[in-house]
């Protein structure tokens, strides 16, 4: 059994659904003793920007700011998309804390390394 | 000897051209033993450039540059986009090359073995 879980997220705002279910899974699979790994591309980057997710609250579950924060607490890991967070005009100091800025390589290394990992997208 | 003497200019020539390369190749190689001998910047063969690419793009043109290497050769990357901090360690852990030193935007990466050698 592989000891990781991706959860691949690609909205924010554009649909906060979504973009508020792929974190409660994230917290399932980082509480399940998962090194778990949300990567942020396209529209999703946006969530990695500090002050993004406030306001964001999805009626049945708690606000998406919370939610990641409690992912990130429980050694959660957020990888935002380098070319997806330059295109829309963000610069590294606007990250919020608990994200880092990867490219291609890093997800790919997630994924195929350690036994794999399986990947749920949003 | 009049007859030979167009013979023995283009012996001559190729000659000079080969000393020239040979000059040219020690000079390289020079160039390279005293980045080495300079302290913390390692020894290399080539050295790219690649601006503010990133991500895909970034690794597959990488691995072009490598695969031009001879095995054991170093290159110097310059990436300055910051998802090259992560991807570059994760890229050589993944092919096999080595990162010989690495302080953003500075990349020293080693040729890995061929499979075959």
């Amino acid at each position: 059994m592989s000891n990781k879980f991706c959860v691949s997220l690609t909205c924010a705002k554009d649909d906060t659904d979504k973009a508020t279910v792929a974190f409660v899974v994230a917290n399932a699979a980082a509480a399940s003793d998962k090194e778990t790994m949300v990567f942020l591309s396209t529209e999703g980057v946006h969530l990695a920007t500090n002050g993004y997710a406030t306001g964001i609250h999805e009626e049945g579950f708690s606000p998406l700011q919370e939610l990641m924060e409690n992912f990130v607490k429980a050694e959660g890991k957020i990888f935002v998309c380098s070319p997806c967070y330059k295109k829309r005009g963000y610069s590294e100091d606007q990250v919020i804390t608990g994200a880092t800025i990867v490219g291609g390589a890093k997800l790919v290394e997630f994924l195929t390394t350690d036994g794999g990992s399986p990947c749920i997208t949003y | 000897m009049r007859c030979h003497a167009p013979f023995v200019h283009k012996e001559q020539k190729v000659v000079e051209n080969a000393l020239w390369l040979l000059m040219y190749n020690e000079q390289t190689f020079e160039n390279g033993r005293s980045a080495l001998s300079g302290g913390n910047t390692p020894s290399f063969t080539d050295e790219w450039d690649a601006g503010q690419m990133g991500c895909g793009e970034l690794v597959m043109l990488l691995a072009g540059r490598m695969k031009a290497l001879a095995a054991g050769q170093v290159l110097k990357l310059v990436a300055l986009d910051s998802g090259a901090q992560e991807d570059i360690p994760a890229w050589c852990r993944m092919t096999g090359h080595s990162l010989v030193s690495s302080t953003h935007p500075n990349y020293f990466i080693q040729r890995r073995q061929d499979k075959r050698e």
